[in-house]
């Protein structure tokens, strides 16, 4: 029988428990000093944290002593067509080194073209001709950051009609060439095939198992015909049953719980965290997972 | 083919029209946010809702010039010289360009320390051809209004009287690091002038050239401006 460690993913980030982390905002700095909560691990927003003299450096240091952390951006730009940005890549690489993340993410999406930055995470068209392209630009930050990436999904909203492949097929591709992570957001995933008309079973069916090391969970709102992912909202129960879904492909993975607006107080928060804790402390279960 | 692709995106997603309606929200909302937080004192002057309208057009009209929405709003001073709806508050601009210089010190790297002792043993001569520069997040002001009154009399909590009055006389301000975070002080207009020759990498004979006050004088704002790190 496979003990629960041997069920984990063998591509989930090392340092981290198969637990539900939480998404660091400073909301919840206070909180989080005083009372100390269990929380297993953090996601630290990169961008909010790469200036010289951030004011929220003492807080980073405080709860790195408490927990692991991963760093995720939003800023690297990997489906763009600029330049890659090497001030940008030096000052991750600095925080990077600072925080000592168990992993570091950025997204399958643009946010600058022509030197204009639109701090959106905007969708790539799925070209054969893309595929490279990114891939040798997750590659090149791969390097300048002296570590490898998971790239994460995006929540779409309109399409390319030129787009060759599926979404699902494109990140794999990408990931497989550049030889990267992927961070599945099944939010994401669920407000994409809403709104764009696919299945999101077939999209969490189809990644490659050992590529995808950490999932994201995060509450969305309805607006008119669209879904919009606003993490503004509990986690819907069909985004958890999708999260259980992927728990059964793809093992045990550390994940993270996103909130940005309406921010609850954080044992609403601890307490959704929890109910993913228990979703995870199923899959580990001899039995429960597929992943091996 | 990819670049095309991107170009026309963003140029839809600026445009209007309801494809990209969802991006565009969150493109505009992003960057009104961030001048928001940087702006506090701009949002209590003309209130919430014309101030989200302000910063909307400001992310229409201004790119965002990097991945890090701290860097975004240099701009937002100069665009209210110009800004046809708030003509009535002539101040606004340069509360603007105060609340930036704060946002800017708030976020700067700590400036090392200058030792006064090691410039006091410098011959003279030496000395006149040092050229200061301003420390990391220090900034000079100079406004015709007085902006740091409007700026104390608009913190969150404030009693007592707040009426500030526009004739108040001008503000010359050096806004910098300080002990207890991002501050102003007020300054001469001697000393304004001394500090901005710094500011612009003169020597310290140059900038100190219409310097009308005693030479005492001199020496004392350049140990206060040493002491508060104001100059590195």
């Amino acid at each position: 029988m496979a003990s629960p460690a041997a069920r984990r993913n063998s591509a989930a980030a090392g340092a981290l428990p198969a637990r539900c982390g939480l998404a660091l905002r400073p909301a919840h700095f206070a909180a989080l000093l005083e009372e100390r909560a269990d929380v297993p691990f953090f996601e630290i927003m990169a961008e909010n944290h790469l200036q010289p003299g951030d004011p929220a450096r003492p807080v980073l240091e405080a709860l790195r002593a408490r927990a692991p952390v991963t760093l995720h951006s939003v800023g690297m730009s990997l489906g763009g067509v600029d330049p890659l940005d090497r001030s940008h890549l030096a000052k991750l690489r600095a925080l990077a080194d600072f925080l000592e993340p168990a992993l570091v993410s950025d997204h399958l999406a643009w946010a600058a073209v022509d030197g204009r930055h639109l701090h959106d995470l905007l969708p790539v068209p799925f070209l054969e001709e893309a595929l490279t392209h990114v891939a040798d630009r997750v590659a090149r930050a791969q390097d300048a950051l002296g570590r490898r990436i998971a790239l994460e999904n995006v929540s779409g909203y309109a399409r390319f009609a030129e787009s060759e492949l599926a979404e699902w097929e494109f990140l794999a591709e990408v990931a497989a060439r550049a030889d990267c992570l992927i961070l599945l957001d099944v939010n994401n995933v669920f407000v994409s095939a809403a709104n764009l008309g696919f299945s999101a079973e077939a999209y969490v069916d189809s990644l490659p198992r050992e590529r995808v090391a950490q999932l994201h969970l995060a509450g969305h709102e309805a607006s008119g015909e669209l879904l919009l992912d606003t993490h503004g909202a509990a986690v819907a129960e069909p985004v958890f049953a999708l999260f259980e879904r992927a728990l059964a492909r793809f093992g045990a993975l550390p994940a993270v719980l996103e909130r940005d607006r309406a921010i609850p107080p954080l044992g609403v928060l601890l307490d959704e965290a929890r109910k993913a804790d228990a979703l995870l402390e199923r899959a580990l279960q001899p039995g429960a997972s597929d992943a091996g | 083919m990819l670049a095309e692709l991107q170009r026309a995106f963003a140029r839809e997603l600026f445009a209007g029209g309801a494809r990209l309606r969802v991006h565009r929200e969150t493109v505009l909302g992003a960057l009104a946010d961030a001048l928001e937080t940087s702006h506090p004192v701009c949002v209590r002057l003309v209130g919430a809702e014309f101030f989200r309208a302000l910063a909307r057009r400001f992310a229409r009209d201004v790119p965002s010039r990097s991945p890090d929405l701290c860097d975004y709003g240099v701009e937002l001073g100069e665009y209210l010289e110009s800004f046809e709806p708030a003509r009535g508050l002539p101040y606004l601009a340069d509360v603007a360009r105060l609340e930036w210089a704060l946002h800017r010190a708030r976020h700067a790297a700590d400036a090392p320390p200058l030792d006064p002792a090691g410039l006091s043993a410098l011959p003279e001569a030496q000395r006149a051809e040092i050229a200061f520069g301003l420390a990391p997040g220090t900034a000079l002001v100079d406004s015709a209004y007085p902006v740091d009154r409007i700026w104390e009399a608009n913190q969150p909590g404030i009693a007592g009287d707040t009426t500030v009055c526009l004739d108040a006389g001008p503000a010359r301000l050096v806004v910098a690091r300080g002990p207890k975070g991002a501050s102003f002080w007020r300054v001469s207009p001697a000393e304004l002038e001394l500090f901005t020759g710094f500011a612009r990498g003169l020597p310290l004979w140059r900038a100190a050239e219409a310097w009308t006050e005693s030479a005492e004088s001199l020496g004392a704002a350049l140990a206060r401006a040493v002491s508060a790190r104001w100059i590195a």
